[in-house]
């Protein structure tokens, strides 16, 4: 055969014809990226595992591995109590604001809704304010709402401060539903709410179900707002306790890197057990 | 993870909404912020002072920051062992965001009794602390020795140091000096500390020599600042100019010759490459970890890393004041009171001020300042001085205070002028003068303008 | 091969919708055109889809008050607040337009922008780049765990706290932490420095996190687009003998519009607006190396509790990510 017809045989993705030493190239690049993005934190791994208070150089397995380092840095971080008010907070959160996305995403998208327009376009404004802009503000508005230092403080802005991006996230999934399922079904004498709760919930559920990971990943991440709105660090998402046990425990490079791990440890976990159908909703929801 | 952020299409008439929205908000609100939650703070006006602390149970808030609970906690115990009705509750917070908070928690409904002060900002003028001079009088602290008082007292205008009602006390003062590693400066031929600060500085030169790092510092969150003060303190012959400038009394200038000079000393050092070349990474947990494992002959820092020091190696380090520029001069040190406040809001402030009592005469409490904190009690001229440990670090700064006492060398620090000047001005600044970046004359300038507007606004 | 969901669409031309495929909609009779019964049922209809558009502002109602409760209305205030000069406790006296001034006036605040816009650079434009490389990379491997492995490690960077990673990175860059043991390893020795602490290197060292942050994100984002783009147009470029990269210019970047708009306005926020990574690692030093405006906001808001000037600060950061979005989002728009 000759090299035109080995090469026109390869297999042609994207458009582009493959030819094996083109491949293995391409493999290392991948695997080079993949080592960025992942050996920080094998490092860190490593780090976990040294004997406290040493010096551990980057990347090594130590002598004699200190698993316990993980139970220290358990309660030396109050990783209980965090946990519990992260999972408070987000139980405050999460449901609330999908709930209240996903009709106002309906709203603007099958209903008519006087001034829709305008709303919308106030609530895509909101995706680009930065927290700081409002972080004074609100302090002020939750102290005199009597609020500050409880996990209210910090649930209720928020519930409004990811409100753009799940209006807009929903909005885009009912935008292509199909409306002759509406239509058939106030046909058959159905209000909106039920057109609404038997024909398109259901039907949304992959774009709700990504949605709630991504708002719990937002909350769960959350810094800023709950480092100013809650003085007690006990209170505060597992985020802000790492700040404060980062501030403590500096030197102690094992039992940092062990707290640290114990606190990215649920986020990877959500992110590990759904991240087909998250990443599968990103790249339907996202782009429209 | 941050949430997607997004805004296809339709920009300009929702950018006018917006701004419509927005406007009319503002007009709506067109009262001056503040106006309608103005404190209801009680005027800071004394009030008759109780030295009794009451039989009924009371509980005592105690808010500190972090590092300090072990040695609160201890204190607290104490408390409590004498005067069995009141259990002493200590909570903290790393000392970052107490600072940020302090303010807020201090205007707001769930106000602690006691609480660690890092600076007085604004607080006296919004009036959220406690005048305690009615206590003063009552517990017969004005019979004391008053400099130790000085840092603590605040003037009518709510920006003066030095003078004015007194509203915060602690249970000892941090210095600040020099730590030396005993067998390297063995090595390098010192046999006692430093008498001047030309010798120091050929100390320096022998350990660069002998291939050892001479000062090892934090860099990072400004312990560099230390030595530069004290050359400040040296070149100008007496610590006056500072002490002004840091009480933020009229009229008060740092951008003199003596701070270009300092300045300059500093900067050459840093020529020489008496500092590690990374030590503007190097922070204040490191920096002492890093000085027990035997790295850097001399360590500029406090009183506050001896017990920690003592802990890695009793006996292995030393401490000595900075030296003065001439042979017999006055030595200097900067010292500042672990503050301790009683917030205006306080529920019970009696027993608060029976707690600070407490803190600076009973002799108990007074060691556990010494060894648990590593900080020296003042208190009353006759009041004992704690013991500690023959040759440890901790032995050797409580001598160092006595003399600085009986000398008259007690400063506060350049950091403490005003609410930010550390963070935003020395502690860049210095990094800057540092790395050769900036000139002497232009570093003193420089604070000399941040200052002038950091009171101004 | 494509990863879009096209909704059946009814087909107009003939007037009869599609028959539903959900199992659920089975019962529910198809739609025909409704035959015209007079102007009593156009009546019924109009009165009905009136007080169905009222109704429906019900469903918008409980969002918009939320956001409007604690985003805009906080946006009005700190407006307000710019216009003083307020230590957040005591009493507010007005101040003009001095803070507005001190933004251009004050070196500090515009060297903090400036370095905001740096990090674009680094939160924008290498993600961007490597995500295309990354996305075209993976999207050549045949469909299998290698590719799902490589999507999900790429992305967990993103599913992390941003302190995570300023702590991770900042252990990472220390004297003894793993960038200079490669460096050291790879015979680069000479390099090695303490990186966080050193005034030419800490902002882009600051950026390569914001890379790694961003990275898995961008790579997953076009790595859809690309999965959208029709092969038949590779076909026809081939055809036409069009090399690799005319293809590229040609049909992968037109394509890839929206995911590239999608990315680029996601990054720059993030870096315009990046706080919680410099918080963590440097604090805005060495020297003023790295302060940004978010560190700047905080630090005059809660240490030196200038109000005023921490909202005119914050506003005119709203303002200029909305002013650089903007741009952005035109560029996308098909029309």
């Amino acid at each position: 055969m000759t090299q035109l017809a080995t090469a026109l045989k390869a297999p042609v993705i994207g458009g582009r014809r493959i030819v094996r030493g083109d491949r293995i190239t391409r493999t290392v690049l991948l695997v080079l990226l993949m080592l960025f993005a992942i050996v920080p934190l094998l490092s860190m791994f490593t780090a976990a595992l040294a004997p406290q208070g040493s010096n551990p150089p980057g990347l090594s397995w130590p002598a004699h591995p200190h698993w316990g380092n993980f139970a220290d840095a358990w309660t030396a971080a109050n990783l209980l109590a965090l946990f519990r008010s992260s999972v408070l907070i987000v139980l405050g959160v999460v449901p609330a604001t999908v709930a209240m996305a996903t009709a106002a995403g309906y709203g603007l998208a099958q209903l008519r809704v006087p001034g829709g327009k305008i709303i919308y376009g106030l609530l895509l404004a909101g995706l680009t304010i930065p927290y700081e802009s409002l972080i004074t503000p609100l302090y002020y508005d939750i102290q005199s709402l009597g609020l500050l230092g409880s996990r209210l403080a910090v649930v209720l802005p928020l519930i409004g401060l990811l409100m753009p991006f799940g209006v807009f996230w929903m909005r885009a999934h009912f935008v292509n539903a199909e409306t002759a399922l509406t239509e058939a079904g106030q046909l058959d004498g159905a209000s909106t709410w039920q057109v609404f709760r038997r024909i398109h919930l259901p039907l949304a559920k992959p774009a709700i179900s990504a949605l709630m990971i991504l708002f719990f990943l937002a909350t769960w991440n959350q810094y800023l707002l709950p480092l100013v709105l809650i003085g007690d660090p006990a209170k505060r998402t597992v985020a802000g306790g790492l700040g404060a046990f980062q501030g403590q425990y500096g030197t102690n490079t094992a039992l940092l890197c062990a707290g640290a791990l114990l606190i990215i440890a649920p986020s990877l976990l959500v992110f590990l057990v759904f991240q087909r159908n998250f990443v599968k909703a990103i790249l339907q929801g996202a782009i429209r | 993870m941050q949430i997607i952020r997004m805004r296809p299409g339709s920009g300009r008439r929702n950018t006018l909404s917006a701004i419509t929205i927005t406007a009319a908000a503002l007009a709506l609100t067109a009262c001056a912020p503040g106006a309608a939650t103005s404190s209801s703070a009680p005027a800071s006006s004394p009030t008759a002072a109780s030295t009794s602390v009451g039989t009924a149970p009371v509980t005592l808030n105690i808010l500190v920051s972090t590092p300090d609970v072990p040695l609160f906690s201890a204190l607290g115990k104490a408390f409590h062992a004498k005067y069995g009705n009141v259990t002493v509750n200590v909570t903290s917070q790393d000392f970052n965001t107490l600072v940020t908070n302090t303010p807020h928690i201090l205007s707001g409904s769930d106000v602690p009794d006691i609480v660690r002060i890092a600076s007085f900002g604004n607080l006296v003028t919004d009036q959220l602390l406690t005048n305690l001079d009615p206590y003063a009088a009552a517990y017969g602290w004005d019979k004391w020795p008053q400099s130790q008082f000085a840092s603590t007292r605040v003037g009518a205008d709510g920006k003066q140091r030095g003078a004015g009602g007194l509203y915060g006390v602690g249970p000892g003062f941090g210095l600040t000096g020099i730590y030396y590693n005993k067998a390297l400066a063995r090595r390098i031929g010192m046999t006692e500390p430093p008498a001047t600060l030309a010798e120091f500085e050929q100390l320096l030169g022998k350990a660069k020599s002998a291939g050892l790092l001479p000062i090892l510092i934090n860099g990072e969150d400004g312990g560099t600042v230390y030595p530069l003060q004290n050359l400040q303190m040296d070149y100008a012959g007496s610590p006056q100019a500072v002490q002004t400038w840091n009480y933020d009394m009229p009229g008060a200038d740092i951008d003199t010759s003596a701070t270009i000079k300092a300045a300059a000393t500093l900067q050459q050092w840093s020529k020489e490459g008496y500092f590690s070349p990374g030590v503007n990474s190097v922070d204040q947990t490191q920096a002492p970890a890093d000085f027990a494992s035997g790295q850097g002959v001399f360590f500029p820092s406090g009183n506050w890393q001896a017990p920690g020091l003592d802990k890695a190696g009793n006996g292995k380090f030393g401490f000595f004041l900075f030296p003065p520029l001439q042979q017999g001069g006055k030595f200097t040190a900067m010292t500042a009171a672990d503050t301790l406040a009683v917030p205006a809001k306080a529920k019970h402030v009696a027993v608060a001020a029976a707690f600070l009592n407490f803190i600076q005469t009973d002799p108990t409490a007074r060691n556990d300042a010494v060894l648990l904190g590593g900080i020296v009690p003042a208190g009353p001229t006759d009041a004992a001085v704690p013991p500690a440990p023959a040759g440890s670090a901790v032995s050797a700064t409580v001598a160092a205070f006595r003399q600085l006492l009986e000398s008259n060398g007690l400063v506060d620090f350049m950091a403490n002028a005003t609410a930010s000047i550390e963070v935003n001005t020395l502690l860049p600044q210095t990094q800057l003068l540092l790395a050769g970046k900036t000139s002497p004359s232009a570093f003193a300038a420089k604070i000399q303008t941040d200052y002038e507007s950091d009171l101004g606004t | 091969m494509s990863y879009s969901r096209t909704a059946p669409r009814s087909d107009t031309a003939t007037g009869t919708p599609p028959a539903p495929s959900d199992p659920a909609l089975r019962g529910v009779a198809p739609v025909g055109p409704v035959p015209g019964r007079g102007s009593s049922a156009g009546r019924l209809r109009a009165r009905r889809v009136r007080s169905r558009q009222w109704g429906a502002l019900l469903w918008v109602a409980p969002a918009f008050l939320c956001y409007a409760a604690f985003v805009l209305y906080p946006l009005g205030q700190s407006i307000q607040y710019s216009f003083y000069n307020w230590d957040g406790i005591g009493i507010a006296t007005p101040a003009g337009l001095a803070n507005w001034q001190a933004i251009f006036t004050q070196p500090e605040l515009l060297s903090a922008i400036t370095h905001a816009f740096e990090l674009i650079v680094f939160y924008t434009l290498f993600p961007v780049g490597a995500g295309l490389a990354a996305a075209s990379l993976i999207r050549e491997l045949k469909p299998g765990p290698l590719s799902t492995i490589s999507r999900t490690i790429l992305f967990i960077p993103q599913v992390l706290p941003l302190v995570a990673a300023g702590v991770a990175w900042t252990w990472l860059y220390s004297p003894n932490g793993l960038v200079n043991q490669i460096l050291r390893a790879t015979g680069l020795g000479g390099a090695t420095r303490a990186w966080l602490g050193d005034f030419t290197f800490a902002l882009p060292a600051v950026g390569v996190i914001g890379v790694w942050v961003m990275l898995g994100f961008c790579t997953v984002l076009l790595l859809s687009g690309i999965g959208k783009i029709d092969p038949a147009l590779y076909e026809a470029a081939g055809l036409d003998g069009a090399g690799r990269l005319w293809q590229f210019r040609a049909v992968t970047l037109p394509g890839l519009r929206q995911e590239l708009v999608v990315c680029t306005t996601f990054t720059v926020v993030a870096a315009l607006a990046s706080f919680d990574v410099i918080q963590v690692s440097t604090q805005g030093g060495p020297g003023y190396q790295t302060m940004v405006p978010g560190v700047e906001i905080y630090r005059l808001t809660f240490l030196d509790q200038r109000i005023g000037q921490a909202s005119a600060l914050a506003i005119f950061l709203t303002v200029l990510v909305l002013l650089v979005v903007w741009p952005i989002q035109r560029l996308g728009r098909t029309d």
